[in-house]
């Protein structure tokens, strides 16, 4: 990968990247990248909100190669397969934002709502009632998987 | 001594007046009464009336540690109806001895505020009606006297034998020992030959001393030694003394701790239960807290099965352009601009705008990527047939630690509610904990181990000080002779150690001839006891050289630890009947004998022939019995004997009191149990 790019996504998500980060989950590019995949599987794409300042989130040499590999797959089938459209970090992270952005919301409506107060227009995890949440953030994922997968067998 | 009439007003249960009638003086028609009654109805309380009454102690043998205050002799109810007021009570025995017939009467007063009773004792008062019909009044101060000179008040604790003492002379132990001991002593009236054995050796110490300032050095350094000897015996006999004591109460700890295991033995195995299921429980939650950690790796691995239709999309496109050659270019890029800019293929012919090859080498320009983007995409096609290729397995992956993890709720979920019935079940979480009391039973019988040690260790060296002892005599002996040392004070220090040492030989003497009499009676009275069985296998009751009793089969073989609880119960019975025949110097024992639940494990075989022997023991015997031992077939077998002279019946009243009531002997026979 070329020059890291700071990975933004919104303002008011900020505290709730912290709180899952090494709970349910391990580093932050994990979470924006399930974001990403339910955004996209759901084909929501939300501009980002709020104080542009405190949008950055982490770098983007964090993102794993097979991440990076599921983002390009969605730029590539979004410009109808111009292989130069990936060539560009920088412009596919800008429509990956939108896309995680979009799944964020999901996410939360699906999954996280009874898990996350909000606190000032923040959002945040009310820990005293998370224990399970690990758990239960799993199961969410594993029911949200394509079918074919489970029937590979 | 012969008991013929009992009076209680406001005694112990007993409320208001309550008579017992054991004989009557002109015409005793058998000589036993039976108490029948529950526990707890009083059948103890009239043995105390009797004890009070006779020697004006309130506290029995078996009251152990409870303080005399603590034990109320007025009735309660008596004592709540007077409130803020006094309430009288008295006792009142007649009996007869020696043909004269006495009337020992002990008041006391009492009262109840703020549930504190005040206790005191009023009065005493004894008169004596002699053969001739003339009654004399004896002095206050000297009643007691008078009573001693009927029935000394050391051998009072061997009137009565409840089943618990029974129990305690079965049991081969310190207890055991003490029990026989004391009751030898007390037959013996040894106190007075102990405090002589004492002033002599004082006595020879003194004279000794003295001698040893007149004499040689080597005399006065013998001497020394063998005082030195004797203050070390002293000691170890004091230590003995001290270590059988801690021994006995070690013991009554241990029985009291098992006695409170026994009562939580329920409640033990929950308390195990329990154990078990907290540390499986707490298993259970570390593996349960390990999972949920590993949990959080998964999310990862699976997100991408979301977008899987996505990956394969992309995946066959990108084979699509594999397949047409597209991708690698079979024609590289740079080739293609060389051939454009020089205007001449590789194959000679010349390259013009317009013409047919330039068109088509333009379409092939086109269709050819720069090999950035071409690596990129192959990059990318290799990494999504990874992904693609993982799916599957990340997916069970994921399935499996889920459903472990929740296999691992639900057995915790179960774990958790066997947990909340358990201890439902135990009844109150701050309940003792049996595993505490079972700790301090095991201290105890490691502190019990040590003092049989120090006690083994004890007699040792009272074994090596005696030798020792005999040693330093003989030596003293050949020094008097070799320095011809005859004077005043030297024989009578000869004297004296002389007569000590004759005293303790005719005590060593006396003890071990009681110990031989007992042992033959306990042995007549445990052949007429036991059944035709135990006649055939077991000889003799002995007592042996340290207190404890033994018993030898027919061949003379120690047989103790063989017998069953039942025997054992009747070698018990047996030594207390060998005590009584002793005291009573082979004849009938002159003091009435009251046994309390004395049939518990006895067959029916042991107690027809108990029944049949203790009426020919004493002058009177009085059975204390409840309805679980004393049935009709022991009444009958009662009955038969001809010595049965009365019943009385402890009932229970409304008020928690007890009413004796006397019952004809036959219609108590159709009262009680006809079986077990």
């Amino acid at each position: 990968m070329a020059e890291a790019i700071r990975v933004k996504t919104e303002t008011r998500y900020r505290q709730l990247y912290s709180d899952l980060k090494n709970f349910v989950l391990g580093d932050s590019h994990e979470l924006f990248f399930i974001c990403t995949c339910l955004g996209y599987k759901a084909k929501k794409r939300k501009l980002l909100s709020g104080v542009k300042s405190d949008r950055e989130r982490f770098w983007s040499d964090t993102i794993t190669p097979k991440e990076w590999a599921c983002y390009k797959a969605i730029i590539l089938k979004e410009s109808n397969f111009d292989l130069k459209a990936i060539q560009d970090d920088k412009a596919t992270l800008q429509i990956i934002e939108e896309y995680a952005n979009g799944g964020m919301e999901i996410l939360i409506e699906e999954c996280l709502k009874d898990y996350v107060i909000a606190k000032d227009g923040a959002l945040q995890l009310d820990k005293s009632s998370s224990k399970e949440l690990p758990r239960h953030f799993l199961y969410h994922l594993f029911s949200q998987i394509e079918e074919k997968v489970g029937d590979t067998e | 001594m012969r008991l013929l009439k009992l009076r209680m007003f406001n005694f112990r249960q007993f409320y208001g007046n309550s008579e017992i009638v054991f004989s009557t003086n002109s015409d005793p028609k058998g000589n036993v009464i039976v108490i029948f009654g529950e526990n707890g109805r009083g059948k103890t309380g009239i043995f105390r009336a009797i004890m009070y009454c006779l020697f004006n102690e309130r506290k029995l043998s078996q009251d152990g540690d409870i303080s005399e205050k603590e034990i109320q002799l007025i009735n309660n109810l008596a004592l709540e109806e007077n409130e803020d007021s006094y309430t009288d009570a008295f006792v009142e025995l007649e009996f007869v001895h020696k043909g004269n017939v006495y009337v020992l009467k002990r008041s006391m007063v009492g009262s109840k505020k703020n549930n504190a009773v005040e206790f005191e004792a009023t009065g005493a008062s004894l008169s004596k009606k002699l053969p001739s019909g003339n009654t004399i009044k004896i002095d206050t101060s000297e009643i007691d006297k008078e009573i001693h000179n009927i029935l000394d008040k050391r051998v009072k604790d061997y009137f009565l034998f409840d089943g618990e003492r029974i129990e305690r002379l079965t049991r081969a132990s310190v207890e055991q020992r003490k029990e026989i001991s004391v009751g030898i002593r007390r037959l013996l009236n040894v106190d007075s030959l102990e405090k002589a054995k004492l002033a002599l050796t004082i006595l020879t110490k003194e004279l000794e001393q003295e001698c040893a300032a007149i004499f040689s050095p080597e005399y006065a350094k013998l001497i020394r030694e063998i005082n030195k000897n004797e203050q070390q015996q002293l000691e170890n006999t004091e230590r003995m003394d001290g270590i059988e004591k801690e021994i006995l109460l070690a013991n009554a700890e241990k029985d009291k701790l098992d006695r409170e295991l026994d009562s939580i033995k329920e409640i033990r195995n929950h308390l195990e239960k329990r154990k078990e299921i907290e540390s499986t429980l707490a298993a259970k939650e570390q593996n349960a807290k390990e999972l949920l950690l590993k949990i959080k790796d998964y999310p990862r691995k699976i997100a991408s099965g979301i977008i899987v239709n996505l990956i394969e999309d992309v995946l066959k496109h990108i084979e699509g352009l594999k397949s047409k050659g597209q991708l690698p270019s079979e024609i590289r890029k740079d080739l293609i601009e060389r051939i454009l800019s020089e205007r001449t293929c590789i194959c000679g012919n010349e390259v013009e705008e317009g013409n047919e090859a330039y068109t088509r080498i333009i379409e092939w320009l086109n269709k050819t990527n720069d090999q950035d983007v071409q690596d990129s995409i192959l990059d990318l096609w290799r990494l999504l047939s990874e992904i693609l290729s993982n799916c599957s397995s990340d997916y069970d992956a994921t399935e499996s630690i889920l459903v472990q993890y929740s296999q691992e709720k639900n057995d915790l979920e179960k774990l958790r509610n066997d947990l909340e019935d358990i201890r439902k079940m135990i009844g109150s979480s701050d309940r003792i904990d049996a595993f505490e009391l079972d700790d301090c039973r095991k201290k105890i019988e490691q502190k019990l181990i040590n003092l049989e040690a120090d006690r083994k260790n004890a007699e040792n060296e009272a074994g090596i000080l005696l030798s020792d002892y005999l040693s330093f005599q003989l030596k003293i002996e050949q020094e008097k002779k070799k320095q011809n040392m005859k004077s005043e004070i030297e024989r009578r220090a000869v004297l004296a150690r002389e007569t000590k040492n004759a005293l303790i030989e005719t005590h060593a003497k006396f003890t071990n001839e009681i110990k031989e009499v007992i042992g033959k009676y306990a042995s007549e009275a445990f052949n007429m006891l036991l059944d035709d069985d135990g006649k055939e296998m077991l000889k003799s009751v002995v007592v042996s050289e340290d207190y404890s009793l033994q018993v030898l089969d027919k061949w003379n073989r120690p047989f103790l630890a063989n017998i069953s609880a039942g025997q054992r119960q009747i070698m018990s019975i047996a030594f207390i009947i060998a005590l009584a025949k002793a005291a009573a110097n082979d004849g009938l024992l002159e003091i009435p004998l009251f046994m309390d639940t004395p049939f518990g494990r006895l067959s029916y075989v042991h107690r027809k022939n108990l029944i049949n022997l203790l009426p020919r023991m004493a002058s009177q015997w009085v059975l204390l019995a409840t309805d679980t031992e004393f049935r009709q077939k022991e009444a009958k077998e009662l009955k038969a004997t001809g010595a049965w002279a009365k019943m009385y019946l402890l009932k229970q009243t409304v008020q928690g009191n007890t009413k004796i009531e006397k019952i004809d002997i036959d219609n108590a026979i159709a009262l009680l149990k006809d079986r077990e």
